[in-house]
């Protein structure tokens, strides 16, 4: 369907403890912690960082994108492009289609699907999908001990140009369930927690088990799974219900946190670092409206990332400091 | 990118696209100028050139008392890019007291300000990491 050339992430290095967090609202306990990205960084410096390595890695130079797609809920704009400018900051301008992606962290599977269909449709040689989020939480809610920032990005050349590895198979399941929303500007809405896990494995599985019987693909074939799932625990519930071994999950959680749209790219680059031809790996997103789940077949051994180094090159950020960074705390400095 | 003094120079911010006199080889960053600042050629003959995104500190301070807006103490350098221009820029992921001249630092994209509800995007540098997938445009 179409080639994977390349692969990057971007993910900053400075880290908020979950413990710290707990400790700062009198809570105990807390495992694992959040990539927290800086004041100077946003959507788009992470995800021209992501897509720069995806096209070191590829040895493609950024005038060769055709296609140009990127999926973000947190770049703060109303109006404001994100493709765009981050085409044009990889040298990629004039006849280049770019496509803005978001309102759901979903929209990272929908910039894959219509990456593919550009190149299937014979819109050129390259196709770039990049997802970047800086997701802020309101401070002392449940979502604050997960939302974070970081980007990844994803290279797709059309048949004939080689690669690594391939789609083979795509499903959609679409609902009208919504679920998490935020108001422009505003923190996300209070919505039962239980209610939305329900749906999300629901939709999860859906989507999965739509493409395992398209594509013919048996649970046992799949060798890494990635889902993007808003909470730590959410994803070894899916795999339960789907019926494949916990050991299968590729996830950066523990270390990243949830990256919305950003977190489905980081994964699977990750389990594409870590995989060997003849590997299959499944992807399932999840957002507003539903889930996307695509196949993606390891063919040739992949090339070297940065990934894991991106995951131990760490710095801890205090609370405060971290609220500080996301312009949590009021005030002006003196 | 939306005012036009930004807009200028954009295509130079975003890509480090300077201009090298084919006389003296001398590159001229970010504005393309008519004459050579180094054998004086008037006007002078420039070839675009895409500069390598990482050079090496000439020098540097620590400023500790700055404006509202930027995080002390902060180091700034004067950078000299590999092709050879000179470039003022901010430090990042470095401590201060690690700076040192002649280490060697790489371009690194980052929100500069905010204008008119707008980002505006330029690069600060970092301490250059040998991977080769890291490292700019």
């Amino acid at each position: 369907m179409a080639q994977l050339v390349g692969y990057g992430v971007y993910i900053p290095r400075l880290r908020l403890a979950a413990a710290e967090i707990h400790a700062a609202w009198g809570r105990a306990g807390g495992r694992g912690e959040k990539a927290v990205v800086p004041p100077d960084e946003d959507p788009l410096t992470m995800g021209v960082k992501a897509a720069q390595a995806a096209l070191a890695q590829a040895g493609v130079e950024g005038q060769q994108l055709n296609t140009v797609l990127a999926a973000s809920t947190s770049t703060g704009y109303a109006e404001g492009a994100l493709a765009a400018p981050l085409a044009y900051h990889l040298g990629a301008e004039g006849d280049v289609l770019v496509g803005d992606f978001g309102l759901s962290a979903r929209s990272a599977t929908a910039a894959i699907r219509a990456a593919m269909n550009a190149l299937i449709s014979g819109r050129g040689e390259y196709g770039l999908v990049v997802a970047a989020e800086k997701l802020i939480a309101e401070p002392g809610s449940s979502y604050e001990l997960s939302y974070a920032g970081g980007a990844g990005a994803l290279l797709f050349a059309s048949q004939g140009q080689g690669g690594f590895a391939e789609i083979v198979g795509f499903a959609a399941h679409t609902s009208g369930f919504v679920g998490r929303s935020r108001r422009e500007g505003r923190f996300h809405g209070l919505v039962d927690e239980r209610f939305v896990m329900q749906q999300f494995l629901a939709h999860t599985q859906g989507a999965v088990e739509r493409l395992l019987d398209t594509t013919g693909i048996t649970r046992e074939e799949v060798t890494h799974i990635v889902v993007q799932a808003p909470e730590g625990r959410w994803a070894a519930r899916a795999l339960k219900k789907l019926g494949i071994p916990p050991e299968r999950l590729a996830s950066t959680f523990p270390q990243v946190g949830y990256a919305g749209s950003a977190s489905l790219l980081i994964d699977l680059a990750w389990a594409l670092e870590r995989s060997n031809p003849g590997d299959l790996i499944v992807a399932v997103s999840f957002g507003p409206g539903g889930s996307d789940a695509l196949a993606v077949r390891v063919t040739k051994p992949p090339p070297g990332a940065d990934v894991e180094a991106q995951l131990q090159r760490r710095e801890r950020v205090s609370y405060p400091v971290y609220l500080r960074y996301l312009g949590l705390l009021g005030g002006e400095r003196r | 990118m939306t005012a036009p003094e930004v807009w200028r120079i954009a295509r130079e911010n975003a890509r480090l696209v300077g201009y090298r006199c084919t006389q003296c080889g001398w590159v001229a960053f970010p504005e393309r100028k008519r004459v050579c600042k180094r054998c004086r050629a008037a006007p002078a003959d420039f070839e675009e050139v895409k500069l390598k995104p990482y050079g090496q500190v000439l020098s540097y301070v620590v400023q500790h008392r700055l404006p509202a807006g930027f995080e002390t103490p902060l180091p700034l350098a004067v950078v000299e890019l590999a092709d050879g221009p000179r470039v003022y820029g901010h430090l990042v992921e470095c401590a201060p007291e690690d700076v040192e001249v002649g280490m060697e630092v790489e371009a690194d994209l980052r929100v500069m300000y905010e204008e008119n509800g707008a980002r505006v995007y330029s690069y600060k540098f970092r301490p250059r990491s040998l991977e080769p997938s890291r490292g700019g445009s």
